[in-house]
C-alpha cells in the first residue's frame, strides 16, 4: 500500500484542520467573492482572470456557485449574488425558486426578515457559454475531489477514477497521504490504481493490478477489464497481473453476490414468516380462511404512518425518532381489535365453511381497502427514524442496509415470543386445547368462545407487526396488502400446519428462492415458476411439509 | 391364549387362500400408540364374524385396514388371497369389499333413492354415468330392499331429514344392495330401537351364508341373536375368540370390560 | 350448505303450470321481445350489446354452479379460463382476416409487435387467422390447461381449501405471465384493434347477442342434463362425503376433474362470446379478484340451482354498472357488503327468495296482480322512450302506472312477490335505459332512485313480519289465553 511517514503525519494533521474548518464555516475570502461575481462581467479578459484565480485560489465551498453557473442559475443582483435554489411548493399549486446568497449559502431575506421566492428566473441570469462551461466543469471536478460533504467527495473521488483522468492523479496521491477518514482514503486507493492502470509506469501498473484484486471492489474491474481490451502493452506480465485480480475480484463478487441474496430472501422471508404465522394460526388452527390477511397488515403500516404524524405534528422534534417504539404496539393492538372485532361480528357465524368464510373475508377485505382509501387516500410514505438510515458496509461492496437487518431480527423476535406465548403460557395451553378438543375443553371451563376471539386477534396482531416495518423500506398504500396475501398462503400450505418450524421453514424457503431466481429469470417469472415448484412439491408431499394430525386434516 | 412362536415373514399359501380376509402380524402404530397389533386374524369365506371389546380396542382400527383407510405400520394383510398393502381404498372396494361406517354415512343432499342408485354395482367410472339409467330390475332390487328398512315411502326425502335410525337403514341397504363380497358392518345397531335393531338382525342374517361378513357390536343381545363366532378384541390385541357363552365364563373377557377390580 | 332441491316427487301441477308459463315468458322475451324492442330503437344499441356480454358471464356462471354449487370445489382461476378462450377469439380478431384493423406501417399485423420489433408475425399466431381454428382453440386450450392442472392436483388429494388456495397462485402466476410484452399477446394493453362493427353496429350486435342466448340455452340444456343424471348426482356426492365414494369403488377425483374441465369450457366458450362483443381484452380481467367476482354471481343467485346461478350473473352485473356510474367511491362497500350479506344471511340466494315465492303460487295465491303491475309500470316507461310522449304528458302517465302498480301489489299482499316484482323492475329498466331523469336526483349523493328502491323493500320486509308482529301485539294484550 501507499505508506504514509510519520513526519508528515503533524503536516497532515495540520491540512486537515485548514480543511475542517473550511468544511464547517461556508465563508469565503473577500478576494473570492470579487473573482466569482466577476465571473458575470462582460469583459471576457477579466471573465478569463477570474477563471484563473479560482483555480489557484478555489475550495470546495464555491462549488454550488459554480454549479449554479453553469445551470444558468446564478443571478447578480445589484452587487449581490445569488443562487436560485431548486423549485419547492410555496403554497397548493405553485412552485417557486428560493434565492439563496452565493457566499453564504443561507436564504436571502427581504425587508421584513422573511425568504424571498421568486416564480420565474430573471433575463439578467449569468450565463456560461461552451467553453466557459468546459472549463468550469473541469474546475468543478478538481474541487470537489475536496469537497466538505463527504458524499460529494467520494463520488468526485470515484468519478475521476471511472474516468482514469490521469490529470487529477497528482491531486488524489496527496489526500491520500493526508490519512483521512477511511471511506475517503478507501475510494481515494481505489481511483488512484484505477487510473494507474491505464496510465502508469510497469510497476505501478503491477502494484495497481494487485491493490484492485485484493480488494475485489466490482468498481476496480471495469480498468482491469480496458486494460486487458485494449491491450495497451503487450507485456505479458501485466496481462498476467491484470487477468489475475480479474478473477479474484470475480471470485469475491461471486461470493458477496450469494451472500446478498441470501440476505434479501431473508429479509423478505422473515416478513412473509410473520404474515404466514399469523395465518397459521388463524387457518391451522381454526380453520378460518382469512382473505383479509393482508388488510390487517396494511392496518398496522398506516397505525404506523398514523403514530409517526401524531409524533410529527404534535411532539417535540428531539423525540419523533422515538415514534417507531410507540407504532409497534400500536400497529399490534390496532390489528387485533380490529380482528377481535371482526370475529364476534362475522366469523364466528362461519365456523366450519371454509369456503364461505373464504367469500366473507374477501367482502370484509373489499370493504376494509376502499375505507382506508376514503380515509387516507393512495400511496403514502412514512420517515423511519433515523437510527434505520443507511446500512452497513460488512467489506468492500458487501453492504446490509440498517432497516433490512432489523426487520430480520425484528421479525426473529417476534416469531420466538410468539412460540414462546402458545407454548409456555397459560393462555397458549388454553388456545391448543380448544384447538384440538372444543368439547372437552369446554367441559373443563374453558372459555371457548373467548378463546376463539383471542386466537384470532393474535393471528391479525401479528400480521399488524409484519405491516408497520413495511413502512421501514417501502411506500404504503390501501392495497399492499393483496401482493402479500397470495405468498402468506403459499407459505402456509408449504409449511403445513403441524409445527411453527413449517412456517418458519417455508416462509424463508420461499423467500430465498424468491431471490434466488430473481437473477436468472426476470422476477414475474421467478414468481410463476416459484409457485409451479410448489405445485410439484404438494404432490409428493400434499399435506405440507409438517402435516397437522389433528382434526382439520379431516376437515 | 397360545403364546407366539418365533414371527416368521412367510405366511403359508393355504392360510391366505383359505381365509376371505387374513392378517398376519399386523402393527398399526399412530405417533407411538399401537393401535392395532395382532398376530393372526382370519375370517373365512361367507363367514359370519362378530368382533367385540371395549372401546379403544382396535376394532375400527381393524376394519380401517382392511378397507384400506389405514395402512399397516408393519405385518401383511389378505382379502381374498389377494395381499393389498399397496392398495387403495378405491380398489379394494372395487375388489368387492363394502363398508358401513361407525356413524351412518349418506350422502345428505341426495334423496334415498339417489343415495340407494348410486350404490348398485354398476360402472363407476366418469362417462358411463352420463347416460346411464337404472334398469327395471335394480328399481325392483332397490325397492325390495328400501320396503324391509321400512323406507319406501322415504324414497323422495333427502337423507340429511332422516332420524338416526333411519340413517343407520339407509347405509346398511346401501351396503347390502351393492353386493359385496365381504361386509364390514361398524355398530349397526348403534341408536336403534329394539325393534328396529331386531329388523337389523334379521337382514344380516339373510346374507348370512352367502357374502362373508364381519360386524363390529357393542349391544350383547344383538351378537347373541346374530349366533356366530366371536373375536373379542382388547388394546389393539386379539384377547379371545370363540362362541359367546364359551367367551362369558372367559375371566380375561371379563376383566377386559369391566376393567381392573 | 344444505341446498333445496326441487322435489322432483311430488309437483304441484299449478307449480308446474307456473313454471312452463315463467319459462316460455323468459325464452320470448329474450329471443323475441329485445330483438323487437331494439329493431325499433326503443332499446339503444349499447344496452343490447351489455346485455349480450352479461349473458356470456351467465354462462360462465354455469359453469362455476356445476363446479361450486354441485360439487363443491371453489375455483379460483375461472376468469383464467374465460381469457384463455377469448384471447384466442382475439387472436383471430385483431388479424385482418378476422376483421382486425391493422396499418401498412405496422406491418399489417397487430400494432403491439411493432413496439416489440417483431415484424413479421410469429409462426403459431398465423393459424389463427382461420375463424374454425381459432374456436377449436378456444375450446381445447382451456380443456387441456384444466385437465392438466386438475389431474395433478386431484390426483393428490387436495381437501378443498389447499385447492382454493392452488387455483389462486395459478391465476395470480397466469395474470403476470399474461402481463409480460415477450408473450407476444399484447402484455398489459392485451389485444384490441378489432372490428368496431361488431360492438357499434345494429346488426352485428344482434347477431352476437341471438348467438350468445342461442348458446345460452343451449348449455343450460347440457348442464340441466348433467345435473340430472347420475353423473350429477356423483357430483353432489363429491361435495357432501367424498370418502363414502372412494370406499363405493368410485374415484373421486375423476369426478372432480370432470367437473373442473367442463367449468373451464363454459368459462371459455363465454370468453369467446364476450370478445367480439367488448372489443377488447386484456390481462386484466384473469386475475384473482375477477375470478372472486365470478364467484360472488352464483352466491347471490343461489347454488345447486342452474338457472340461479344465470340469474344472478345478470343481477349482479347490471347491479355494478348501475351503481358505478351513479357512486363510484361506494360501490366496493357495497361490494364487500353483497359478500358478507350473501354468505351470513342469504345462503340460498335469489334462488331461496323464488322458492318462497313458488310456495304462494303452489298454495294459489294470486300473482297475476303483481305480474300485471310489473306490465304496467314497464309499459310506462317505455312511453317515456316512443315519441307519443309529446302527446300523452309523461309525468302524468308515470304516476298513474305508480299508484296502479302499487294497489295491484299491495293487494296480494305478497312480500317475497313484491321484493321480485321490484327487483326485476328496477333493474330491467335501469338494464334497458329506460330510467327517467327525475330519478337521478341525488341526496348527500345517492340517487333518489335507490331510495325508493329501499323503501320498498323495507317495507316488503316489515309485511312479512306483520304476523309476526300482530302474534306479539296479542300476547301482550292477552296474556291469560295462554294458559
Amino acid at each position: 500500500m501507499f505508506l504514509v511517514s510519520k513526519n508528515s503525519t503533524v503536516f497532515s494533521l495540520l491540512i486537515l484542520l485548514c480543511l475542517l474548518s473550511s468544511m464547517t464555516s461556508y465563508a469565503m475570502t473577500e478576494s473570492l467573492q470579487q473573482t466569482l461575481i466577476n465571473l458575470g462581467d462582460p469583459d471576457k479578459n477579466i471573465r478569463q482572470q477570474s477563471y484563473g484565480t479560482l483555480m489557484k485560489e478555489g475550495d470546495a465551498t464555491i462549488i454550488p456557485v459554480l454549479e449554479a453557473f453553469i445551470s444558468g442559475l446564478l443571478e447578480n443582483r445589484s452587487g449581490l449574488l445569488v443562487i436560485y435554489g431548486p423549485r419547492v411548493q410555496v403554497e397548493k399549486g405553485r412552485r417557486e425558486y428560493p434565492l439563496l446568497d452565493a457566499f453564504t449559502g443561507k436564504p436571502v431575506l427581504d425587508p421584513t426578515g422573511r425568504p424571498i421566492y421568486t416564480e420565474n428566473l430573471s433575463s439578467s441570469m449569468i450565463r456560461a457559454n461552451r467553453t466557459e462551461r468546459v472549463t468550469v466543469l473541469d474546475l468543478i471536478k478538481i474541487l470537489s475531489l475536496s469537497h466538505f460533504d463527504t458524499e460529494k467527495r467520494i463520488a468526485a473521488i470515484v468519478a475521476a477514477g471511472d474516468r482514469s483522468d490521469a490529470t487529477l492523479a497528482p491531486i488524489l496521491q496527496k489526500q491520500l497521504q493526508a490519512n483521512l477518514e477511511k471511506r475517503i482514503s478507501d475510494a481515494l486507493a481505489e481511483s488512484l490504481a484505477a487510473i494507474r492502470i491505464t496510465h502508469g509506469s510497469k510497476s505501478e501498473k503491477l502494484q495497481a493490478a494487485r491493490f484492485l484484486g485484493e480488494t475485489g471492489s466490482a468498481r476496480g474491474a471495469l480498468p482491469l477489464r480496458h486494460a486487458l481490451a485494449n491491450k495497451t502493452d503487450n507485456d505479458a506480465e501485466i496481462m498476467i497481473a491484470v487477468q489475475d485480480a480479474l478473477t479474484k475480484i470475480d471470485r469475491y463478487q461471486k461470493l458477496i453476490g450469494f451472500i446478498q441474496d441470501l440476505f434479501s430472501g431473508l429479509s423478505l422471508g422473515s416478513i412473509l414468516v410473520l404474515m404466514a404465522l399469523g395465518l397459521a394460526v388463524i387457518f391451522g388452527l381454526m380453520g378460518v380462511i382469512n382473505m383479509a390477511h393482508g388488510e390487517f397488515m396494511m392496518l398496522g403500516a398506516f397505525t404506523a404512518y398514523v403514530v409517526s404524524e401524531i409524533f410529527k405534528r404534535y411532539l417535540p422534534p428531539g423525540i419523533f425518532n422515538y415514534y417507531f417504539l410507540c407504532a409497534v404496539p400500536a400497529a399490534f393492538l390496532i390489528s387485533a381489535l380490529a380482528g377481535l372485532f371482526c370475529e364476534w361480528a362475522l366469523i364466528r357465524h362461519l365456523y366450519g365453511r371454509p369456503l364461505e368464510t373464504l367469500l366473507a373475508t374477501w367482502g370484509l377485505s373489499l370493504v376494509l381497502i376502499q375505507s382506508v382509501r376514503v380515509l387516507f387516500g393512495d400511496t403514502l410514505s412514512l420517515t423511519p427514524p433515523e437510527w434505520f438510515v443507511g446500512s452497513w458496509e460488512v467489506s468492500t461492496d458487501l453492504v446490509f442496509p440498517i432497516n433490512r437487518l432489523f426487520i430480520i431480527i425484528f421479525c426473529a423476535l417476534c416469531t420466538l415470543l410468539f412460540y414462546m406465548i402458545v407454548q409456555k403460557t397459560k393462555l397458549g395451553l388454553l388456545l391448543r386445547s380448544t384447538v384440538q378438543d372444543r368439547e372437552t375443553s369446554s367441559s373443563l371451563g374453558v372459555p371457548t368462545r373467548r378463546v376463539d376471539g383471542l386466537t384470532f386477534a393474535l393471528g391479525t396482531g401479528l400480521a399488524g407487526l409484519a405491516g408497520c416495518v413495511i413502512p421501514l423500506y417501502d411506500k404504503i398504500n390501501p392495497s399492499m396488502g393483496q401482493g402479500y396475501v397470495v405468498d402468506s398462503f403459499m407459505v402456509v400450505v408449504l409449511g403445513g400446519l403441524g409445527k411453527l418450524a413449517g412456517v418458519i421453514i417455508g416462509g424463508v424457503g420461499l423467500g430465498f428462492l424468491t431471490k434466488f431466481i430473481e437473477p436468472f429469470l426476470q422476477a414475474v417469472y421467478g414468481k410463476a415458476l416459484v409457485l409451479g415448484m410448489i405445485i410439484v412439491f404438494l404432490q409428493w408431499r400434499p399435506a405440507g411439509l409438517f402435516p397437522s394430525k389433528g382434526r382439520l386434516v379431516d376437515e | 391364549m397360545s403364546q407366539p412362536l418365533n414371527i416368521s415373514s412367510i405366511v403359508p399359501i393355504d392360510k391366505i387362500s383359505s381365509y376371505q380376509v387374513y392378517l398376519k402380524d399386523a402393527v398399526v402404530v399412530f405417533d407411538g400408540f399401537k393401535a392395532l397389533d395382532i398376530e393372526e386374524f382370519g375370517v373365512y369365506y361367507n363367514e359370519l364374524r362378530v368382533i367385540i371389546g371395549p372401546n379403544g380396542a382396535g376394532k375400527t382400527t381393524l376394519c380401517d385396514v382392511i378397507s384400506g383407510k389405514t395402512s399397516l405400520t408393519s405385518g401383511r394383510v389378505y382379502v381374498g388371497g389377494l395381499d393389498i398393502i399397496q392398495a387403495g381404498d378405491v380398489e379394494i372396494a372395487g375388489m368387492g369389499v363394502g363398508r358401513k361406517f361407525q356413524t351412518p354415512t349418506v350422502f345428505d343432499s341426495l334423496t334415498v333413492w339417489e343415495n340407494m342408485d348410486l350404490a348398485l354395482p354398476r360402472a363407476k367410472s366418469v362417462f358411463p354415468n352420463l347416460w346411464l339409467k337404472e334398469t327395471n330390475e335394480e328399481k325392483k332390487r332397490i325397492t325390495a330392499i328400501l320396503e324391509r328398512v321400512r323406507l319406501a315411502d322415504e324414497i323422495g326425502v333427502q337423507a340429511q331429514y332422516l332420524s338416526h335410525g333411519q340413517r343407520q337403514w339407509l347405509a346398511l341397504s346401501m351396503l347390502i344392495l351393492a353386493e359385496p363380497k365381504l361386509l364390514l358392518v361398524d355398530e349397526p345397531a348403534a341408536g336403534l330401537t329394539d325393534k328396529e335393531t331386531e329388523i337389523t338382525a334379521e337382514l344380516l342374517l339373510e346374507l348370512k351364508g352367502q357374502h362373508t361378513i364381519i360386524v363390529i357390536e357393542h349391544d350383547m343381545e344383538f351378537v347373541r341373536r346374530l349366533n356366530s363366532y366371536v373375536t373379542v378384541m382388547n388394546e389393539g390385541k386379539l384377547l379371545a375368540e370363540g362362541r359367546l357363552d364359551e367367551l362369558r365364563q372367559n375371566d380375561e373377557v371379563v376383566k377386559a370390560y369391566l376393567g381392573r377390580s | 350448505m344444505k341446498n333445496q332441491e326441487p322435489m322432483t316427487f311430488d309437483e304441484n301441477e299449478l307449480l308446474r303450470v307456473f313454471r312452463k308459463k315463467t319459462t316460455l315468458g323468459v325464452l320470448v322475451f329474450f329471443f323475441v321481445v329485445i330483438p323487437f324492442l331494439g329493431w325499433f330503437g326503443l332499446i339503444d344499441v349499447t344496452n343490447i350489446n351489455k346485455l349480450g356480454r352479461y349473458l356470456c358471464f351467465a354462462i360462465v356462471a354455469l359453469g362455476i354452479d356445476l363446479l361450486w354449487g354441485y360439487t363443491g370445489l371453489l375455483s379460483l382461476c375461472q376468469a383464467l379460463f374465460f381469457c384463455l378462450g377469448g384471447y384466442a377469439m382475439a387472436m383471430h380478431l385483431s388479424l385482418p382476416e378476422g376483421g382486425g384493423n391493422v396499418r401498412p406501417e405496422y406491418h399489417n399485423i397487430p400494432q403491439f409487435f411493432f413496439f416489440n420489433n417483431v415484424d413479421t408475425l410469429p409462426g403459431w399466431w398465423t393459424h389463427f387467422s382461420s375463424l374454425s381454428f381459432a374456436l377449436v382453440m378456444a375450446i381445447l386450450i382451456p380443456t387441456i390447461v384444466a385437465s392438466l392442472f386438475g389431474f395433478t392436483v386431484f390426483r393428490s388429494r387436495v381437501k378443498g381449501v389447499y385447492f382454493s388456495i392452488i387455483t389462486q397462485a395459478v391465476a395470480w402466476g397466469a395474470f403476470l405471465l399474461f402481463c409480460r410484452n415477450e408473450m407476444l399477446l399484447g402484455g398489459t394493453n392485451g389485444l384490441t384493434n378489432f372490428d368496431p362493427a361488431f360492438h357499434r353496429d345494429f346488426g352485428w350486435v344482434l347477431f352476437f347477442y341471438l348467438i350468445t342466448v342461442s348458446t345460452l340455452v343451449l348449455l343450460f340444456l347440457g348442464a340441466k342434463y348433467i345435473s340430472g343424471s347420475r353423473l350429477g348426482r356423483l357430483l353432489v356426492a363429491v361435495r357432501d362425503k367424498e370418502m363414502l365414494l372412494n370406499f363405493m369403488a368410485y374415484r373421486p377425483q375423476s369426478i372432480k376433474l370432470f367437473a373442473f374441465t367442463t367449468a373451464a369450457i363454459f368459462a371459455g366458450t363465454g370468453g369467446v362470446l364476450y370478445v367480439p362483443q367488448n372489443g377488447i381484452i386484456t390481462p386484466n380481467i384473469m386475475r384473482v379478484e375477477d375470478s372472486i367476482w365470478m364467484i360472488i354471481w352464483v352466491a347471490l343467485g343461489g347454488r345447486g340451482r342452474l338457472w340461479g346461478a344465470m340469474a344472478g350473473a345478470l343481477l349482479v352485473n347490471y347491479a355494478y354498472s348501475i351503481t358505478t356510474s351513479d357512486m363510484p367511491k361506494t360501490w366496493p362497500f357495497l361490494e364487500g357488503g353483497m359478500f358478507m350479506a350473501v354468505v351470513l344471511f342469504f345462503p340460498s340466494g335469489l334462488v331461496g327468495l323464488w322458492d318462497r315465492f313458488e310456495q304462494n303460487v303452489a298454495s294459489g295465491t294470486r300473482v297475476s296482480g303483481i305480474l300485471l303491475a310489473m306490465a304496467v309500470g314497464f309499459t310506462a316507461l317505455l312511453v317515456d322512450k316512443s315519441n307519443w310522449g309529446l302527446y300523452v304528458p309523461y309525468h302524468l302517465t308515470a304516476l298513474i302506472a305508480c299508484v296502479t302498480m302499487s294497489f295491484l301489489v299491495i293487494r296480494s299482499l305478497n312480500p317475497s312477490g313484491i321484493v321480485l316484482a321490484t327487483i326485476t323492475f328496477f333493474f330491467g329498466v335501469e338494464a334497458l335505459g329506460l330510467m327517467p331523469e327525475t330519478m337521478r336526483i341525488t341526496w348527500i349523493g345517492v340517487p333518489l332512485k335507490y331510495y325508493i328502491l329501499f323503501i320498498i323493500l323495507v317495507g316488503a320486509g316489515v309485511l312479512s313480519h306483520i304476523g309476526v308482529f300482530r302474534q306479539a301485539l296479542r300476547k301482550y294484550y292477552e296474556p291469560a289465553t295462554e294458559h
